[in-house]
């Protein structure tokens, strides 16, 4: 520790005790950075997929390699997106909820420059290890795994796949810059974390939409209205291919614009119940809209696991409804391989990375629960209290997911209408909406609930005591 | 003499090594007895058992053995259930940090055992109540938004929005300043009336002196009780306990 030196904020601490600094806050806290670590390994698993396939591509080479580029491109977009959604968020977070031990460090002597270094090294150093895990999990299952989903597809089950060890490098590099580059800003943020938070309630500030979310918001419009308008005059045959993308672009929209939307949008529809009504629903909201106003990091990923395949599934039953009447035969739905393909791995990763969140806010749940139980409040209150509130963020994510997919569905409809005749009647791929916002729900569920029920089996004096 | 609010009789308290071998005693046979109206404080070198004394009288940490009775009921062998119950009934709680919920405004907060005991919330009582520690106009804020001193305020009007039979207070100004630890003590002080008892645990002899009754621990028993004392004697009797570990 830095303590019984005297040092001025911004003078350099010897490098050995950085490091162990680094090593040892890990270990401490190891609970929020098992969460993180967590979501990179998962975030290496859907990477290692994409990059088979694009290897398996670039390598085949020739007319085979041709039919696969779109599939790869798409499945690319996907991960990329559910990617960006999820690691930035949960970094985000996972940085974020230790501003406690930000502030200790710097009113021990540590200056900003230091905090921000030793915060980079330990997400460094996690996402790293995460990454690396996921993608020797992967390896010996990634080319079985492409060869299944691929049976189905016409003229690709012949593509030799391969996963080698460049694209396994490159996976985990990627996975470990992103994790890295999406905590950017909140380190630069903890650097700058008041020493008072120390003697007072350590909260997270409510988000904002910055500069740089609305310039990402303007350039995500300045892709999506050109694809859209383009769809418009795409041939019947050729239209699934840019509609397949609209949703991830209108998902990515929607959770660009999070911080102005999630919070309002969750105490409107939370206030139709009357406060009243118990109070585990009356903790459960507040606990629901307090968290959901400071991070997006649980809404962002249901988002995605409700959006992506319910707009895949309202693209195509609305493409494939067109096809139909134009030629009297309804075409065959896709099988479930190119389902678990285009959407399997954003759909991992948006469901680890929704788990994680809950499992890394155990420690405030924790606190929180035994002040409910000093304050009077039963076991039973505060079990469901927990399940309610993932109930809130389950019937937000899907909500807020929704109009992605109806957005999809109402392009889609629009798209494969002939020219001049009112847009054809869209599918809004309810049955994936509901698999994965029930889905959501069981994992929140068994995020929150083992965690609270052991959080009860603890006395309330040492869930209260300062750290 | 009225009965007493609070009832203990030879509470002993051990936690086990980490080795798992043994177990270190931290109260051995603490007996005494809070009566109505009364403000006791609970002083005693680091490690005399203090705050594991005030946990087990109110009912956060079970003894290991002896009995602890709040307002006649005892808290042995108690459901939980039935804990959360007396909780909300009849006792209030200020912790020396994390007194409050962080999703909940100071109002909400304050209104929270009632909704707990599912009462209807008297917005009259939570109003007058945070108007009594000074925070009518702080009513709407969430806890980051309100200093130390403040958060205690808040913490104090919870356990006197509802008419509480015991207030158990730990360190209840050890994270505060000189001005906002005073106003801390003197609404304790206030609260200590009527039916409501005060037991709070501090290092602070200044803020001890204020109580009715000191009771001085020293490794895990009661050492020396002080009546009406002024801080130089609450002084003299810790160092004296401190001299003899």
């Amino acid at each position: 520790m830095v303590t019984g030196t005297e040092r001025g904020p911004g003078a350099r601490a010897p490098r050995g005790l950085l490091q162990r600094l680094v090593v040892g806050e890990l270990l401490a806290d190891a609970r929020t950075w098992v969460g993180a670590g967590v979501v990179a390994g998962a975030a290496a698993v859907v990477g290692a997929v994409a990059a088979c396939l694009l290897q398996s591509a670039v390598q085949v080479g020739g007319t085979l390699g041709v039919a696969l580029y779109p599939v790869v491109g798409v499945v690319v977009v996907f991960t990329v997106v559910a990617t960006l959604v999820v690691l930035s968020s949960v970094a985000a977070l996972t940085i974020s909820s230790q501003q406690r031990s930000h502030a200790l460090w710097q009113l021990i002597g540590m200056g900003p420059r230091q905090v921000r270094a030793v915060v980079l090294a330990q997400l460094l150093l996690v996402a790293l290890t995460g990454a690396l895990g996921g993608t020797l999990l992967a390896a010996p299952l990634v080319v079985p795994f492409c060869r299944w989903v691929l049976a189905t597809s016409d003229g690709l089950q012949q593509v030799p796949l391969v996963f080698g060890p460049l694209p396994a490098a490159v996976v985990v590099v990627v996975v470990t810059a992103l994790v890295t580059a999406g905590g950017r800003r909140s380190a630069r943020a903890a650097s700058r974390t008041s020493g008072l938070l120390l003697v007072r309630e350590a909260d997270p500030p409510p988000a904002r939409v910055r500069r740089r979310r609305w310039a990402g918001l303007a350039l995500l419009l300045a892709v999506l209205v050109p694809l859209v308008l383009s769809a418009g005059g795409t041939p019947l045959e050729q239209v699934l291919v840019p509609l397949t993308l609209v949703g991830p672009l209108l998902t990515a929209l929607v959770v660009a614009a999070g911080p102005l939307v999630f919070a309002p949008f969750l105490r409107a529809w939370t206030s139709l119940v009357p406060a009243d009504a118990s109070a585990s629903w009356f903790l459960a909201r507040a606990a629901a809209a307090h968290g959901t106003a400071r991070a997006s990091a649980t809404t962002s990923p249901l988002v995605v696991a409700v959006a992506f395949p319910g707009a895949l599934y309202a693209v195509t039953d609305t493409v494939r409804a067109a096809v139909g009447a134009q030629t009297g035969r309804l075409p065959p739905a896709p099988p479930v391989q190119t389902a678990v393909l285009l959407i399997g791995g954003p759909l991992l990763l948006a469901a680890v990375g929704a788990a994680a969140t809950v499992f890394m806010s155990g420690r405030v749940r924790e606190r929180e629960s035994a002040l409910v139980r000093a304050a009077g409040g039963t076991h039973g209150v505060v079990l469901l209290a927990a399940g309610w509130e993932s109930v809130i963020h389950a019937v937000t994510a899907t909500a807020l997911g929704l109009v992605a997919v109806v957005g999809s569905a109402g392009v889609a409809a629009w798209a494969v209408a002939p020219a001049g005749a009112a847009p054809a009647p869209p599918s809004f791929g309810a049955g994936a909406v509901a698999v994965t916002a029930g889905g959501g729900l069981l994992l929140l569920l068994a995020a929150t609930v083992p965690t609270t029920l052991l959080a009860l089996r603890r006395e309330v004096a040492p869930a209260l005591s300062a750290e | 003499m009225p009965a007493p609010t609070l009832l203990a009789r030879d509470v002993t308290k051990s936690f086990p090594d980490r080795d798992g071998a043994g177990s270190t005693p931290v109260l051995r046979g603490v007996s005494l007895a809070v009566h109505p109206g009364e403000l006791v404080s609970i002083v005693g070198p680091s490690g005399s058992g203090k705050s594991t004394l005030l946990h087990c009288l109110s009912g956060l940490e079970a003894p290991t053995s002896g009995s602890v009775e709040i307002v006649g009921t005892p808290l042995t062998g108690i459901s939980a259930a039935a804990l959360a119950k007396l909780r909300r009934e009849h006792v209030g709680f200020v912790f020396q940090s994390y007194n409050l919920i962080s999703s909940l405004t100071a109002w909400d907060n304050v209104a929270l055992p009632a909704r707990l005991a599912r009462r209807r919330v008297r917005a009259e009582e939570v109003d007058r109540a945070l108007a009594h520690v000074g925070l009518g106009d702080r009513a709407h804020h969430k806890p980051a938004a309100l200093s130390g001193g403040q958060q205690q305020r808040v913490a104090i009007a919870r356990a006197l929005a509802v008419e509480r039979d015991v207030v158990f207070a730990d360190e209840p100004t050890g994270a505060l300043d000189t001005a906002a630890g005073a106003q801390v003590l003197a609404l304790l002080r206030e609260a200590a009336s009527g039916r409501r008892a005060v037991v709070m645990v501090t290092h602070d002899l200044e803020a001890a002196a204020t109580a009715d009754r000191v009771l001085v621990l020293r490794d895990g028993t009661i050492h020396a009780e002080l009546v009406a004392a002024g801080a130089a004697q609450v002084l003299d009797a810790v160092t004296r306990a401190a001299a003899q570990v």
